[in-house]
């Protein structure tokens, strides 16, 4: 399971931010806009050979199929994780704990992506997210194909 | 009596003296250390020869609980962080390791130490490594890193968006 991101729905509203730092303390996905034109949420990708959990000396970081498991107790904050993590989604404060998409284990579907307003998060695991956002662009597709239609009609 | 106390000696009085040793070849100068002890000090400090993390440790452990010296020797990535018996009491002496610091390519921020950028250049496959070939990921900061990442997902995003409306 890992959470996939719809751009097209993204509208820069932050309430996943707000939904995470409300469980966590702090916020471990992070939205902002690009050009003015679009924005992206970003947060761990949950990788396949997660660089984080390979680098990480203590164990604390922990490659579990398509998981990247965190264990606060095992952590002792030497900060290489951060270094290593490609999309800059893995956070060290100096005073606080590694901060880091855990998919909230304890939840049956994580905060942000039930805060959503436009549901441009989807949680699932590859395929049912490949599938949902297949089924979304098709519809968006007719959609503006039918638009045209009506155009050309009047 | 723990293995530690037998192989350190014990008798805070009289010597010989139970001192910290940090090897430095092995030290990458992450923030394991002193993150776990913050009598151990680390500070990025920027010089004229340019970026530094200089890490500071005291050399007198004697006061030392034997947990917190065998937890300070576990929590060190590389095992770079051993113990010691001078038969000079240390007092208050202490040591300090230097680290050159990288930069990020975009912002020009010391992000990291080299000795750490090779510690997971080391352990990281390369086809990763090399993951946006020309603009590689390794030499960027995580702001940076992030921002890259936003501008390539949003690239055909904005492209649509920035089409004239009929």
């Amino acid at each position: 399971m890992e959470i996939y991101v719809d751009l097209e729905r993204c509208i820069f509203c932050r309430a996943c931010e707000v939904a995470c730092e409300r469980v966590h303390g702090t916020s471990r996905i992070s939205v902002e806009a690009v050009k003015d034109r679009a924005s992206v949420p970003v947060a761990c990708h949950h990788c396949e050979a997660a660089p984080c959990a390979l680098v990480c000396p203590s164990g604390a970081l922990t490659q579990e199929e398509a998981e990247v498991g965190f264990e606060a107790g095992k952590c002792t904050r030497c900060g290489l994780c951060v270094v290593a993590c490609p999309f800059g989604a893995v956070d060290l404060d100096p005073a606080s704990m590694v901060q880091k998409c855990d998919l909230c284990p304890e939840r049956e579907v994580p905060p942000c992506v039930l805060t959503c307003p436009t549901e441009a998060l989807i949680f699932g695991d590859r395929f049912e997210a490949t599938e949902e956002l297949r089924r979304r662009a098709a519809s968006r597709i007719a959609q503006s194909y039918a638009a045209s239609v009506g155009r050309d009609r009047a | 009596m723990t293995d530690l106390d037998a192989k350190t000696g014990v008798g805070p009085i009289h010597g010989p003296w139970r001192v910290l040793l940090v090897d430095e070849d092995e030290c990458i100068g992450c923030r394991a250390c002193s993150n776990l002890w913050p009598e151990i000090s680390a500070a990025v400090g920027l010089s004229d020869r340019g970026a530094k993390r200089t890490i500071r440790f005291p050399r007198f452990i004697e006061e030392f609980e034997a947990r917190i010296a065998e937890a300070l020797a576990e929590a060190c990535p590389t095992g770079a962080i051993s113990f010691g018996l001078a038969d000079e009491s240390p007092g208050e002496e202490s040591f300090a390791l230097t680290f050159e610091m990288a930069r990020c390519r975009i912002c020009g921020r010391p992000f990291a130490t080299k000795k750490e950028m090779e510690y997971i250049q080391d352990r990281i496959p390369a086809p990763v490594q090399a993951r946006g070939s020309a603009a590689s990921w390794m030499n960027l900061c995580t702001g940076c890193r992030q921002d890259v990442g936003r501008k390539a997902a949003a690239r055909g995003l904005i492209v649509a968006r920035s089409w004239p409306r009929r």
